[in-house]
Protein backbone atom coordinates (compact mmCIF):
# COMPACT_ATOMS: atom_id res chain seq x y z
CA UNK A 1 0.00 0.00 0.00
CA UNK A 2 2.79 2.48 -0.85
CA UNK A 3 1.62 5.92 -1.98
CA UNK A 4 2.67 8.39 -4.64
CA UNK A 5 3.00 12.17 -4.25
CA UNK A 6 -0.13 14.32 -4.48
CA UNK A 7 -1.54 15.13 -7.95
CA UNK A 8 -4.67 16.75 -9.31
CA UNK A 9 -7.88 14.90 -10.12
CA UNK A 10 -8.46 14.18 -13.80
CA UNK A 11 -11.57 15.57 -15.46
CA UNK A 12 -13.03 12.05 -15.82
CA UNK A 13 -12.48 11.46 -12.09
CA UNK A 14 -14.22 14.72 -11.21
CA UNK A 15 -17.16 13.93 -13.51
CA UNK A 16 -17.60 10.43 -12.11
CA UNK A 17 -17.37 11.57 -8.48
CA UNK A 18 -19.83 14.41 -9.08
CA UNK A 19 -22.38 12.14 -10.74
CA UNK A 20 -21.91 9.34 -8.22
CA UNK A 21 -22.35 11.60 -5.19
CA UNK A 22 -25.37 13.38 -6.70
CA UNK A 23 -27.09 10.12 -7.70
CA UNK A 24 -26.50 8.50 -4.30
CA UNK A 25 -28.15 11.44 -2.54
CA UNK A 26 -30.86 12.51 -4.98
CA UNK A 27 -32.22 9.27 -6.44
CA UNK A 28 -33.23 7.67 -3.09
CA UNK A 29 -34.78 10.94 -1.89
CA UNK A 30 -36.74 11.58 -5.09
CA UNK A 31 -37.56 8.09 -6.35
CA UNK A 32 -37.28 6.02 -3.13
CA UNK A 33 -36.34 2.92 -5.11
CA UNK A 34 -34.60 2.80 -8.44
CA UNK A 35 -32.04 0.02 -8.53
CA UNK A 36 -29.22 0.17 -7.49
CA UNK A 37 -30.31 3.23 -5.50
CA UNK A 38 -32.66 2.86 -2.56
CA UNK A 39 -33.77 4.67 0.57
CA UNK A 40 -33.22 1.28 2.27
CA UNK A 41 -36.62 0.88 3.95
CA UNK A 42 -35.71 -2.34 5.79
CA UNK A 43 -37.75 -2.64 9.02
CA UNK A 44 -38.84 1.00 8.86
CA UNK A 45 -42.51 0.39 9.76
CA UNK A 46 -43.44 1.11 13.38
CA UNK A 47 -45.61 -1.76 14.58
CA UNK A 48 -48.27 -1.57 17.31
CA UNK A 49 -50.09 -4.77 16.36
CA UNK A 50 -49.80 -7.51 13.75
CA UNK A 51 -52.88 -9.42 12.64
CA UNK A 52 -52.81 -13.03 11.45
CA UNK A 53 -55.81 -14.78 9.90
CA UNK A 54 -56.64 -18.47 9.66
CA UNK A 55 -59.57 -19.71 7.55
CA UNK A 56 -61.41 -23.04 7.94
CA UNK A 57 -64.13 -24.54 5.77
CA UNK A 58 -67.35 -26.34 6.89
CA UNK A 59 -65.58 -29.65 7.56
CA UNK A 60 -62.83 -27.89 9.51
CA UNK A 61 -60.34 -28.06 6.67
CA UNK A 62 -57.84 -25.17 6.61
CA UNK A 63 -58.13 -22.88 3.56
CA UNK A 64 -55.41 -20.49 2.35
CA UNK A 65 -55.94 -17.03 3.91
CA UNK A 66 -54.33 -15.67 0.73
CA UNK A 67 -57.39 -16.79 -1.31
CA UNK A 68 -59.52 -14.46 0.81
CA UNK A 69 -57.06 -11.54 0.64
CA UNK A 70 -56.30 -11.90 4.37
CA UNK A 71 -52.71 -13.10 4.30
CA UNK A 72 -50.15 -10.39 4.92
CA UNK A 73 -48.97 -9.15 1.53
CA UNK A 74 -46.21 -6.88 2.79
CA UNK A 75 -44.64 -9.12 5.40
CA UNK A 76 -41.17 -8.51 4.14
CA UNK A 77 -38.39 -7.15 6.26
CA UNK A 78 -38.71 -3.97 4.25
CA UNK A 79 -41.09 -1.13 4.82
CA UNK A 80 -43.88 0.28 2.76
CA UNK A 81 -42.45 3.56 1.54
CA UNK A 82 -44.01 5.25 -1.44
CA UNK A 83 -42.82 8.24 -3.40
CA UNK A 84 -44.77 10.88 -5.29
CA UNK A 85 -43.62 9.20 -8.51
CA UNK A 86 -44.32 5.52 -8.15
CA UNK A 87 -45.16 2.72 -5.77
CA UNK A 88 -42.26 1.31 -3.82
CA UNK A 89 -42.61 -2.15 -5.22
CA UNK A 90 -42.65 -3.51 -8.75
CA UNK A 91 -45.11 -6.28 -7.91
CA UNK A 92 -47.19 -7.35 -4.94
CA UNK A 93 -47.78 -11.09 -4.43
CA UNK A 94 -51.58 -10.74 -4.17
CA UNK A 95 -54.24 -8.21 -3.29
CA UNK A 96 -54.77 -8.08 0.48
CA UNK A 97 -56.55 -6.08 3.17
CA UNK A 98 -54.04 -7.22 5.80
CA UNK A 99 -51.35 -4.58 5.61
CA UNK A 100 -48.64 -4.56 8.28
CA UNK A 101 -48.57 -1.19 10.00
CA UNK A 102 -52.23 -0.44 9.31
CA UNK A 103 -55.14 -1.07 11.77
CA UNK A 104 -57.10 -4.30 11.17
CA UNK A 105 -60.47 -4.25 9.41
CA UNK A 106 -63.64 -3.72 11.44
CA UNK A 107 -65.74 -6.96 11.73
CA UNK A 108 -68.39 -5.74 9.24
CA UNK A 109 -65.79 -4.77 6.66
CA UNK A 110 -64.01 -8.08 7.17
CA UNK A 111 -67.27 -10.01 6.67
CA UNK A 112 -67.99 -8.01 3.49
CA UNK A 113 -64.55 -8.82 2.14
CA UNK A 114 -64.87 -12.55 2.85
CA UNK A 115 -68.40 -12.65 1.37
CA UNK A 116 -67.03 -11.14 -1.85
CA UNK A 117 -64.48 -13.93 -2.11
CA UNK A 118 -67.01 -16.62 -1.14
CA UNK A 119 -69.31 -15.50 -3.96
CA UNK A 120 -66.97 -17.10 -6.48
CA UNK A 121 -66.45 -20.28 -4.43
CA UNK A 122 -68.57 -23.37 -3.82
CA UNK A 123 -68.14 -23.20 -0.03
CA UNK A 124 -71.31 -22.26 1.96
CA UNK A 125 -69.54 -20.75 4.92
CA UNK A 126 -66.11 -20.33 6.55
CA UNK A 127 -64.78 -19.71 10.04
CA UNK A 128 -62.28 -16.86 10.24
CA UNK A 129 -59.89 -16.81 13.20
CA UNK A 130 -58.16 -13.48 13.75
CA UNK A 131 -55.10 -13.53 16.03
CA UNK A 132 -53.72 -10.17 17.11
CA UNK A 133 -50.08 -9.91 18.20
CA UNK A 134 -49.11 -6.94 20.35
CA UNK A 135 -47.89 -5.84 23.77
CA UNK A 136 -48.88 -8.44 26.38
CA UNK A 137 -47.60 -6.27 29.24
CA UNK A 138 -44.93 -3.62 29.82
CA UNK A 139 -42.12 -6.02 28.87
CA UNK A 140 -43.38 -8.83 26.66
CA UNK A 141 -45.01 -9.14 23.24
CA UNK A 142 -47.25 -11.99 22.13
CA UNK A 143 -50.86 -12.95 21.40
CA UNK A 144 -53.21 -10.31 22.82
CA UNK A 145 -56.50 -11.26 21.21
CA UNK A 146 -58.11 -14.19 19.36
CA UNK A 147 -61.48 -13.65 17.63
CA UNK A 148 -63.59 -16.07 15.62
CA UNK A 149 -66.21 -15.17 13.06
CA UNK A 150 -68.51 -17.28 10.87
CA UNK A 151 -69.16 -15.78 7.46
CA UNK A 152 -71.80 -17.26 5.15
CA UNK A 153 -72.02 -16.97 1.41
CA UNK A 154 -74.82 -14.68 0.32
CA UNK A 155 -77.32 -16.70 -1.75
CA UNK B 1 -15.62 22.74 3.24
CA UNK B 2 -12.37 22.38 1.28
CA UNK B 3 -10.62 21.35 4.51
CA UNK B 4 -13.06 18.48 4.87
CA UNK B 5 -12.54 17.45 1.25
CA UNK B 6 -8.75 17.71 1.69
CA UNK B 7 -8.98 15.36 4.65
CA UNK B 8 -10.31 12.72 2.27
CA UNK B 9 -7.02 12.82 0.33
CA UNK B 10 -8.84 11.93 -2.90
CA UNK B 11 -5.83 12.35 -5.18
CA UNK B 12 -3.51 9.88 -3.43
CA UNK B 13 -2.54 6.77 -5.38
CA UNK B 14 -1.69 3.46 -3.68
CA UNK B 15 -0.50 0.12 -4.95
CA UNK B 16 -3.61 -1.77 -5.99
CA UNK B 17 -3.49 -4.82 -3.70
CA UNK B 18 -6.60 -3.78 -1.76
CA UNK B 19 -8.34 -2.59 -4.94
CA UNK B 20 -7.77 -5.88 -6.72
CA UNK B 21 -8.76 -7.98 -3.69
CA UNK B 22 -11.95 -5.93 -3.35
CA UNK B 23 -12.79 -6.36 -7.06
CA UNK B 24 -12.33 -10.14 -6.74
CA UNK B 25 -14.45 -10.38 -3.59
CA UNK B 26 -17.21 -8.16 -4.98
CA UNK B 27 -17.37 -10.24 -8.18
CA UNK B 28 -17.41 -13.53 -6.26
CA UNK B 29 -20.13 -12.19 -3.97
CA UNK B 30 -22.16 -11.08 -6.99
CA UNK B 31 -21.74 -14.52 -8.52
CA UNK B 32 -22.91 -16.12 -5.27
CA UNK B 33 -25.98 -13.85 -5.10
CA UNK B 34 -27.03 -14.33 -8.71
CA UNK B 35 -26.52 -18.09 -8.50
CA UNK B 36 -28.76 -18.32 -5.42
CA UNK B 37 -31.67 -16.06 -6.30
CA UNK B 38 -35.08 -17.72 -5.99
CA UNK B 39 -36.42 -17.53 -9.54
CA UNK B 40 -39.48 -19.76 -9.17
CA UNK B 41 -41.87 -16.96 -8.10
CA UNK B 42 -40.82 -14.40 -10.70
CA UNK B 43 -43.65 -12.92 -12.73
CA UNK B 44 -46.32 -13.90 -10.18
CA UNK B 45 -48.53 -11.39 -8.40
CA UNK B 46 -49.82 -8.00 -9.46
CA UNK B 47 -47.75 -5.36 -11.24
CA UNK B 48 -47.83 -2.03 -9.36
CA UNK B 49 -44.77 0.02 -10.21
CA UNK B 50 -41.23 0.50 -11.41
CA UNK B 51 -38.22 -0.18 -9.21
CA UNK B 52 -35.44 -0.41 -11.77
CA UNK B 53 -34.46 0.61 -15.28
CA UNK B 54 -35.79 -2.77 -16.44
CA UNK B 55 -39.28 -1.49 -15.68
CA UNK B 56 -38.86 1.07 -18.44
CA UNK B 57 -38.56 -1.74 -21.00
CA UNK B 58 -41.66 -3.33 -22.55
CA UNK B 59 -43.19 -5.93 -20.19
CA UNK B 60 -42.77 -8.72 -22.77
CA UNK B 61 -39.02 -8.09 -22.71
CA UNK B 62 -38.27 -7.74 -19.00
CA UNK B 63 -40.76 -10.50 -18.24
CA UNK B 64 -38.86 -13.01 -20.37
CA UNK B 65 -36.67 -15.07 -18.03
CA UNK B 66 -34.35 -15.90 -20.95
CA UNK B 67 -33.11 -12.35 -20.58
CA UNK B 68 -31.92 -13.27 -17.08
CA UNK B 69 -29.99 -16.26 -18.43
CA UNK B 70 -28.36 -14.10 -21.10
CA UNK B 71 -27.33 -11.43 -18.60
CA UNK B 72 -25.99 -14.04 -16.18
CA UNK B 73 -23.77 -15.62 -18.84
CA UNK B 74 -22.53 -12.17 -19.86
CA UNK B 75 -21.75 -11.36 -16.23
CA UNK B 76 -19.85 -14.61 -15.63
CA UNK B 77 -17.76 -14.26 -18.80
CA UNK B 78 -16.98 -10.56 -18.33
CA UNK B 79 -16.41 -11.00 -14.58
CA UNK B 80 -13.85 -13.77 -15.20
CA UNK B 81 -12.03 -11.54 -17.72
CA UNK B 82 -12.12 -8.59 -15.32
CA UNK B 83 -10.71 -10.66 -12.46
CA UNK B 84 -7.76 -11.54 -14.66
CA UNK B 85 -7.39 -7.89 -15.77
CA UNK B 86 -8.02 -8.94 -19.35
CA UNK B 87 -9.77 -6.67 -21.86
CA UNK B 88 -10.27 -3.84 -19.36
CA UNK B 89 -12.25 -1.60 -19.31
CA UNK B 90 -14.54 -3.54 -21.69
CA UNK B 91 -14.71 -6.53 -19.33
CA UNK B 92 -15.32 -4.34 -16.25
CA UNK B 93 -18.16 -2.49 -17.99
CA UNK B 94 -19.57 -5.77 -19.32
CA UNK B 95 -19.60 -7.38 -15.86
CA UNK B 96 -21.00 -4.30 -14.10
CA UNK B 97 -23.76 -3.65 -16.62
CA UNK B 98 -24.68 -7.34 -16.89
CA UNK B 99 -24.92 -7.68 -13.09
CA UNK B 100 -26.93 -4.44 -12.84
CA UNK B 101 -29.19 -5.63 -15.65
CA UNK B 102 -29.65 -9.06 -14.09
CA UNK B 103 -30.72 -7.70 -10.68
CA UNK B 104 -32.85 -4.98 -12.32
CA UNK B 105 -34.81 -7.56 -14.33
CA UNK B 106 -35.04 -9.84 -11.30
CA UNK B 107 -36.40 -7.10 -9.01
CA UNK B 108 -38.85 -5.88 -11.64
CA UNK B 109 -40.31 -9.41 -11.84
CA UNK B 110 -40.19 -10.34 -8.15
CA UNK B 111 -43.41 -10.17 -6.09
CA UNK B 112 -41.35 -9.60 -2.92
CA UNK B 113 -38.83 -7.12 -1.57
CA UNK B 114 -35.13 -7.56 -1.86
CA UNK B 115 -32.32 -5.15 -0.98
CA UNK B 116 -29.41 -7.56 -0.91
CA UNK B 117 -27.56 -6.44 -4.03
CA UNK B 118 -27.85 -2.63 -3.99
CA UNK B 119 -24.73 -1.78 -2.00
CA UNK B 120 -22.58 -4.39 -3.73
CA UNK B 121 -23.66 -3.04 -7.13
CA UNK B 122 -22.78 0.56 -6.21
CA UNK B 123 -19.31 -0.51 -5.07
CA UNK B 124 -18.95 -2.46 -8.32
CA UNK B 125 -19.74 0.73 -10.26
CA UNK B 126 -16.93 2.55 -8.41
CA UNK B 127 -14.48 -0.24 -9.18
CA UNK B 128 -15.58 -0.19 -12.81
CA UNK B 129 -15.00 3.59 -12.97
CA UNK B 130 -11.51 3.07 -11.51
CA UNK B 131 -10.69 0.47 -14.19
CA UNK B 132 -12.16 2.70 -16.90
CA UNK B 133 -10.20 5.80 -15.94
CA UNK B 134 -6.93 3.93 -15.28
CA UNK B 135 -7.30 1.33 -18.07
CA UNK B 136 -4.20 2.42 -19.94
CA UNK B 137 -1.97 2.40 -16.86
CA UNK B 138 -3.40 -0.92 -15.65
CA UNK B 139 -2.82 -2.56 -19.05
CA UNK B 140 0.73 -1.24 -19.24
CA UNK B 141 1.58 -2.32 -15.69
CA UNK B 142 0.12 -5.76 -16.35
CA UNK B 143 2.18 -6.14 -19.56
CA UNK B 144 5.35 -5.22 -17.71
CA UNK B 145 4.58 -7.42 -14.71
CA UNK B 146 4.50 -4.54 -12.20
CA UNK B 147 0.78 -4.37 -11.53
CA UNK B 148 1.02 -4.94 -7.78
CA UNK B 149 3.97 -2.60 -7.25
CA UNK B 150 2.74 0.44 -9.22
CA UNK B 151 0.59 3.07 -7.43
CA UNK B 152 -2.62 2.70 -9.44
CA UNK B 153 -5.43 2.60 -6.87
CA UNK B 154 -6.84 6.10 -6.40
CA UNK B 155 -8.02 7.07 -2.93
CA UNK B 156 -11.23 8.49 -4.45
CA UNK B 157 -12.27 4.94 -5.41
CA UNK B 158 -12.02 3.92 -1.76
CA UNK B 159 -13.72 7.11 -0.52
CA UNK B 160 -16.57 6.80 -3.07
CA UNK B 161 -17.21 3.22 -1.89
CA UNK B 162 -17.25 4.38 1.75
CA UNK B 163 -19.60 7.19 0.72
CA UNK B 164 -22.02 4.70 -0.89
CA UNK B 165 -21.99 2.59 2.28
CA UNK B 166 -22.61 5.68 4.43
CA UNK B 167 -25.53 6.76 2.21
CA UNK B 168 -27.07 3.28 2.28
CA UNK B 169 -27.10 2.99 6.07
CA UNK B 170 -27.92 6.66 6.66
CA UNK B 171 -30.98 6.39 4.41
CA UNK B 172 -31.98 3.21 6.28
CA UNK B 173 -32.01 5.31 9.46
CA UNK B 174 -33.74 8.23 7.77
CA UNK B 175 -36.54 6.03 6.36
CA UNK B 176 -37.19 4.73 9.89
CA UNK B 177 -37.61 8.31 11.06
CA UNK B 178 -39.86 9.23 8.12
CA UNK B 179 -41.99 6.06 7.91
CA UNK B 180 -41.75 4.95 11.52
CA UNK B 181 -43.00 8.14 13.17
CA UNK B 182 -39.68 9.72 14.17
CA UNK B 183 -37.86 8.58 17.30
CA UNK B 184 -41.03 6.75 18.42
CA UNK B 185 -39.95 4.01 15.99
CA UNK B 186 -37.42 2.92 18.64
CA UNK B 187 -40.11 1.91 21.14
CA UNK B 188 -38.98 -1.70 21.65
CA UNK B 189 -42.38 -3.15 20.74
CA UNK B 190 -41.75 -2.72 17.01
CA UNK B 191 -38.67 -4.98 17.08
CA UNK B 192 -40.50 -7.55 19.22
CA UNK B 193 -43.39 -7.68 16.76
CA UNK B 194 -41.05 -7.95 13.77
CA UNK B 195 -39.54 -10.99 15.47
CA UNK B 196 -42.97 -12.55 16.16
CA UNK B 197 -44.22 -11.87 12.64
CA UNK B 198 -41.12 -12.51 10.59
CA UNK B 199 -38.28 -13.87 12.71
CA UNK B 200 -37.39 -16.76 14.95
CA UNK B 201 -38.40 -16.08 18.55
CA UNK B 202 -37.02 -19.44 19.69
CA UNK B 203 -33.39 -18.43 19.25
CA UNK B 204 -31.46 -17.36 22.34
CA UNK B 205 -31.32 -13.73 21.25
CA UNK B 206 -34.87 -13.70 19.89
CA UNK B 207 -36.38 -15.05 23.11
CA UNK B 208 -34.37 -12.54 25.20
CA UNK B 209 -35.67 -9.64 23.12
CA UNK B 210 -39.25 -10.95 23.20
CA UNK B 211 -39.12 -11.16 27.02
CA UNK B 212 -37.56 -7.74 27.66
CA UNK B 213 -38.91 -4.63 25.94
CA UNK B 214 -36.14 -2.47 27.40
CA UNK B 215 -33.52 -4.73 25.77
CA UNK B 216 -35.44 -4.55 22.51
CA UNK B 217 -35.47 -0.76 22.80
CA UNK B 218 -31.70 -0.67 23.39
CA UNK B 219 -31.21 -2.66 20.16
CA UNK B 220 -33.47 -0.30 18.22
CA UNK B 221 -31.90 2.89 19.61
CA UNK B 222 -28.37 1.59 18.99
CA UNK B 223 -29.15 0.55 15.41
CA UNK B 224 -30.88 3.84 14.63
CA UNK B 225 -28.06 5.83 16.25
CA UNK B 226 -25.30 4.12 14.25
CA UNK B 227 -27.30 4.45 11.03
CA UNK B 228 -27.85 8.17 11.51
CA UNK B 229 -24.25 8.83 12.61
CA UNK B 230 -22.61 6.74 9.87
CA UNK B 231 -21.81 9.78 7.61
CA UNK B 232 -19.19 10.79 10.21
CA UNK B 233 -17.30 7.61 9.27
CA UNK B 234 -16.45 9.24 5.95
CA UNK B 235 -14.14 11.71 7.69
CA UNK B 236 -12.99 9.84 10.82
CA UNK B 237 -11.20 6.55 10.07
CA UNK B 238 -11.27 5.36 13.70
CA UNK B 239 -15.02 5.88 13.90
CA UNK B 240 -15.25 4.05 10.54
CA UNK B 241 -13.72 0.94 12.10
CA UNK B 242 -16.05 1.18 15.12
CA UNK B 243 -19.09 1.55 12.84
CA UNK B 244 -17.84 -1.31 10.67
CA UNK B 245 -17.53 -3.63 13.65
CA UNK B 246 -20.99 -2.57 14.84
CA UNK B 247 -22.60 -3.29 11.46
CA UNK B 248 -20.86 -6.68 11.27
CA UNK B 249 -22.34 -7.58 14.67
CA UNK B 250 -25.68 -6.08 13.61
CA UNK B 251 -25.88 -8.24 10.47
CA UNK B 252 -24.73 -11.39 12.25
CA UNK B 253 -27.27 -11.00 15.06
CA UNK B 254 -30.01 -10.09 12.53
CA UNK B 255 -29.19 -13.28 10.69
CA UNK B 256 -29.69 -15.27 13.89
CA UNK B 257 -33.11 -13.73 14.57
CA UNK B 258 -34.27 -13.43 10.94
CA UNK B 259 -32.78 -16.49 9.19
CA UNK B 260 -34.55 -15.65 5.91
CA UNK B 261 -33.07 -12.16 5.73
CA UNK B 262 -29.39 -12.55 4.98
CA UNK B 263 -27.41 -9.47 3.97
CA UNK B 264 -24.17 -11.33 3.21
CA UNK B 265 -23.16 -8.88 0.49
CA UNK B 266 -23.49 -5.90 2.85
CA UNK B 267 -21.47 -7.80 5.43
CA UNK B 268 -18.66 -8.41 2.92
CA UNK B 269 -18.67 -4.81 1.68
CA UNK B 270 -18.60 -3.38 5.23
CA UNK B 271 -15.80 -5.80 6.21
CA UNK B 272 -13.77 -4.78 3.17
CA UNK B 273 -14.10 -1.00 3.32
CA UNK B 274 -14.68 -0.28 7.01
CA UNK B 275 -12.38 -2.84 8.59
CA UNK B 276 -9.97 -4.52 6.15
CA UNK B 277 -8.74 -1.39 4.33
CA UNK B 278 -8.10 0.58 7.57
CA UNK B 279 -6.30 -2.48 8.96
CA UNK B 280 -4.11 -2.73 5.83
CA UNK B 281 -3.43 1.02 5.94
CA UNK B 282 -2.43 0.77 9.61
CA UNK B 283 -0.13 -2.16 8.82
CA UNK B 284 1.46 -0.30 5.88
CA UNK B 285 2.02 2.81 8.02
CA UNK B 286 3.63 0.66 10.71
CA UNK B 287 5.95 -0.97 8.16
CA UNK B 288 6.92 2.44 6.80
CA UNK B 289 7.60 3.74 10.31
CA UNK B 290 9.79 0.75 11.11
CA UNK B 291 11.74 1.20 7.89
CA UNK B 292 12.29 4.88 8.69
CA UNK B 293 13.47 4.05 12.19
CA UNK B 294 15.93 1.46 10.88
CA UNK B 295 17.35 4.03 8.43
CA UNK B 296 17.73 6.68 11.17
CA UNK B 297 19.52 4.26 13.52
CA UNK B 298 21.15 1.64 11.24
CA UNK B 299 23.27 0.23 14.08
CA UNK B 300 20.26 -0.39 16.24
Amino acid sequence: MSSSPTRGLRLSERVFLGLFVAANILVPLLLIEFYPFTIAPMYDTRLREVTLYAVRGPSGQPLPARDFGLDIANLGADGTATSPFHRHRARIPFDSVNIVGQPPLAPQALARRVKQQLASMSIPWVIITRTTLGAVDAERAGVVKVEEMRVERTP
Amino acid sequence: MSDWVNRLDLTRLSTPLFGRVSVALVLLMALHLTANMPLERLGQGISVGTVSAAGLLPAWLYGDVRLLALLWVAFVVCGALWMGDWMVPLSSWGATLAFTGYVSVYLQNAPFWDHKCHLLNLVMFVQCAWYHIYAQEIRAARREGRLLTTPLYPQWAYVASVFAICCHYFFAGLSKLIEGGGLRWADGLTFQLWILARGDGDTWLGSMVLAHRSLSQVFQITALGFELLVPLALFWPRFRVAVGLFFIGFHLSSHQIFPDVVFTANLVVVCLFFVMEPALAWWAARQARMETESVVSPEG
